[in-house]
């Protein structure tokens, strides 16, 4: 077994790895850019190393500094958790060069799954259909231009080497194509040091359903079932639930077995994640395959009862599974709510600032996985994700008003999160149904972001009320008319010196 | 005291006195039992006639800002005076008319596509924002000269912060 675990990451994720470290009794390294000196990874570590400064690319993107660190602290392993360096082949390479153990699928699945090319040829050869699209990336913009003519617009244009959104830019018609050609070029290159792009159809009204698969090192490959994804912005994921609310039965059966079929013709390790898009008549094509563990992840586990990590950790041991096909018994229903720092009110702008206040939701069926404290600075370097609110529940409603109890009980003061937008999907018609697909949010955004009466009427005035007691409650008690400038001056300067000292 | 509170698009006109130290606020012509307890630096419990809020309050540039249930309320809070030096037009006119250009969102500055003395169309790129990994176009709002360039590639920018000015902006 591992004897000391490097986590090449940071945030949730890291958080998440360091607790399976803990419940196996493996002691945890963490790294941390000089702008995450005092995250929570840091803290709940056993050791950590400084990689470098703030930008990724001088830090968690630094090869040298994260292989170094794991020198100087006699770890035998790296966990790469998601993004970053996770699907990198160039990596798993010097991490198994070095001698070190890698959490993951070998270089060579990276190498193949990476590249959505070939990883679209080898799910066509296990009889999985693929979406229309460029069979090689495009490297200039007349050839972006010719598949995308070919297919027919809309269509994607996504990034060769990654996913999670970065380097995706949807094109409706031909004008708009050089621009969006360029930036998704440009983001890939900063995200993943890979600026190739492909062009792919946009399907309509498709649902977003991705099989969760585990495969150890002696043959054995096992689907743990499907989570739906399709409430998405910006096609990021932001709400994943298990079981899809959509496919039915035979379908979930048939993608279950190609997606095992797929992870063996590719001679999958570790946890990964195949995704299919399925249209409104249950047709299904597939995507690609996300060689890391996924954002979404414990969805699965609080179905199955299963610890994807620790799980990870023992495959990567050269353990067999500890379970088999006939094990996976899913039960009840889990959802998942990802945390972004972005006003969900607001187009999803950014969103940076200081954590002046958090408070978690805790009680029956509920699990948060974060990385922020309060006082935490939220700084604009890093994926905008703090963390994960999940669900749990017998039924799909018990489940879905579990959630909305769980975010009406999580405060995080000062930055402004996703957690209320979440709360607007939950409470949504159409959600609570279970009829949604990709186009869910742009569908009712209106809907989604108006103020109930409630909201404008009676908690505006509790609001104004609060505004107005704290107010009161730092200027001078005398209340006659030649004092107010200076007492309302008092008011002023109190915002001003606090908004200094902020 | 009368007070005009501002929130959203909602005038509420609030009376405040104080009755044995302890402020006495009417709303709509009723004066709600209230109890404020600070439970944080920035969080408070609030109940209303026995309603139960639990809500944050910070100072913003203008009034404050509440947070409570799903909402962040803007409130600013203005009594008789300020109203009418509003309805006198004294407040000046600061920035309303100048050609600044500032950053929406708060990010990192990754390229500069323009240079002081240059003349840019409307929708003409100025400069890259990039905030958590996507990268944001800012363009001109209206054609003009660059007059001042604030940032520079790496430079890291708070939301709002001035960016580039523009000058000779017709109707700016």
């Amino acid at each position: 077994m591992i004897k000391k675990l490097l986590i090449a990451n940071r945030g949730e994720i890291a958080v998440r790895v360091i607790r399976s470290c803990r419940e196996l009794d493996i002691p945890a390294v963490a790294v941390y850019s000089e702008a995450d000196r005092s995250a929570p990874h840091v803290l709940m570590a056993d050791e950590a190393i400084c990689i470098g400064p703030p930008p990724s690319v001088e830090s968690y993107l630094n090869v040298t500094n994260i292989l170094e660190a794991a020198r100087s602290t006699g770890a035998d392993a790296i966990h790469p958790g998601y993004g970053f360096l996770s699907e990198n082949a160039g990596f798993a390479r010097s991490v198994l060069n070095t001698g070190l153990t890698w959490i993951g699928p070998g270089p060579e699945t990276l190498e193949q799954m990476g590249d959505k090319v070939a990883a679209r040829r080898l799910a066509l050869e296990v009889g999985a259909p693929v979406v229309p699209g460029s069979i090689e990336p495009v490297t200039d913009l007349a050839a972006a231009e010719k598949t995308a003519t070919e297919v027919g617009y809309p269509v994607l244009i996504k990034a060769a080497g990654g996913g999670g959104g970065k380097g995706m830019r949807v094109v409706t018609v031909a004008d708009e194509l050089p621009t969006a050609f360029e930036r998704a070029r440009s983001e890939a290159a900063s995200a993943f040091a890979d600026d190739r792009v492909y062009v792919e159809k946009v399907l309509g009204q498709p649902h977003h359903v991705e099989i969760q698969i585990f495969a150890d090192s002696h043959g054995r490959v096992v689907s743990l079932g499907e989570r739906e994804c399709s409430i998405q912005r910006r096609y990021q994921k932001i709400i994943e639930e298990t079981p899809s609310p959509f496919i039915a039965p035979e379908v979930r059966e048939q993608l279950s077995a190609l997606s095992v079929k797929i992870a063996a013709a590719c001679h999958y390790l570790s946890a990964g994640t195949v995704e299919f898009l399925v249209d409104g008549d249950q047709n299904y094509y597939f995507l690609e395959m996300n060689t890391r563990l996924q954002v979404e992840h414990p969805i699965t586990e609080l179905v199955t009862g299963l610890d994807l990590v620790a799980e990870q950790l023992r495959v990567a041991s050269g353990e067999s599974l500890s379970f088999d096909q006939d094990d996976i018994q899913p039960r009840g229903y889990a959802l998942e709510c990802r945390i972004y720092a972005e006003d969900g009110f607001e187009s999803f702008a950014p969103s940076t600032g200081n954590v002046l206040e958090l408070s978690a939701p805790s009680g029956m069926g509920v699990r948060l996985d974060h990385g922020i404290r309060q006082g935490l600075e939220i700084t604009p370097y890093y994926d905008p994700i703090l963390g994960k609110l999940c669900a749990w529940g017998r039924t799909r409603p018990e489940a879905v008003r579990r959630m909305v109890r769980a975010l009406e009980e999580l405060r995080i003061i000062g930055v402004r999160t996703t957690v209320p937008f979440c709360m607007a999907v939950m409470n949504h018609p159409a959600f609570m149904e279970g009829n949604y697909c990709t186009s869910f949010i742009s569908d009712y955004l209106p809907e989604l972001v108006s103020w109930s009466e409630e909201e404008t009427n009676h908690l505006g005035e509790a609001a104004v009320l609060g505004a107005a007691l704290f107010a009161a409650a730092r200027r001078p008690t005398t209340s006659d008319r030649t004092d107010s400038r200076s007492a309302k001056s008092d008011w002023v300067r109190l915002g001003r010196e606090r908004q200094v000292s902020q | 005291m009368i007070f005009l509170a501002t929130v959203g698009d909602r005038d509420i006109r609030l009376k405040m006195r104080r009755e044995n130290g302890q402020p006495v606020v009417e709303i709509a012509d009723h004066a709600p039992q209230l109890d404020l307890v600070q439970l944080s630096q920035s969080s408070y419990s609030l109940l209303v006639d026995g309603r139960s809020h639990h809500l944050s309050v910070r100072p913003s540039r203008d009034g404050y800002l509440v947070d409570l249930r799903r909402r962040t309320y803007h409130v600013r809070l203005r009594d008789e005076l300020d109203l009418i030096i509003e309805n006198l037009g004294l407040k000046d006119a600061t920035s309303d008319h100048s050609g600044e250009v500032t950053a929406p969102i708060p990010g990192l500055i990754t390229s500069v596509a323009v240079a002081v003395g240059a003349e840019v169309d409307a929708g003409e790129q100025l400069l890259i924002l990039e905030a958590m990994k996507m990268e944001n176009e800012i363009a001109a709002p209206k054609s003009g000269r660059v007059a001042v360039v604030h940032v520079s590639p790496g430079d890291a920018v708070e939301k709002g912060a001035p960016l580039v000015e523009l000058e000779g902006c017709q109707g700016l």
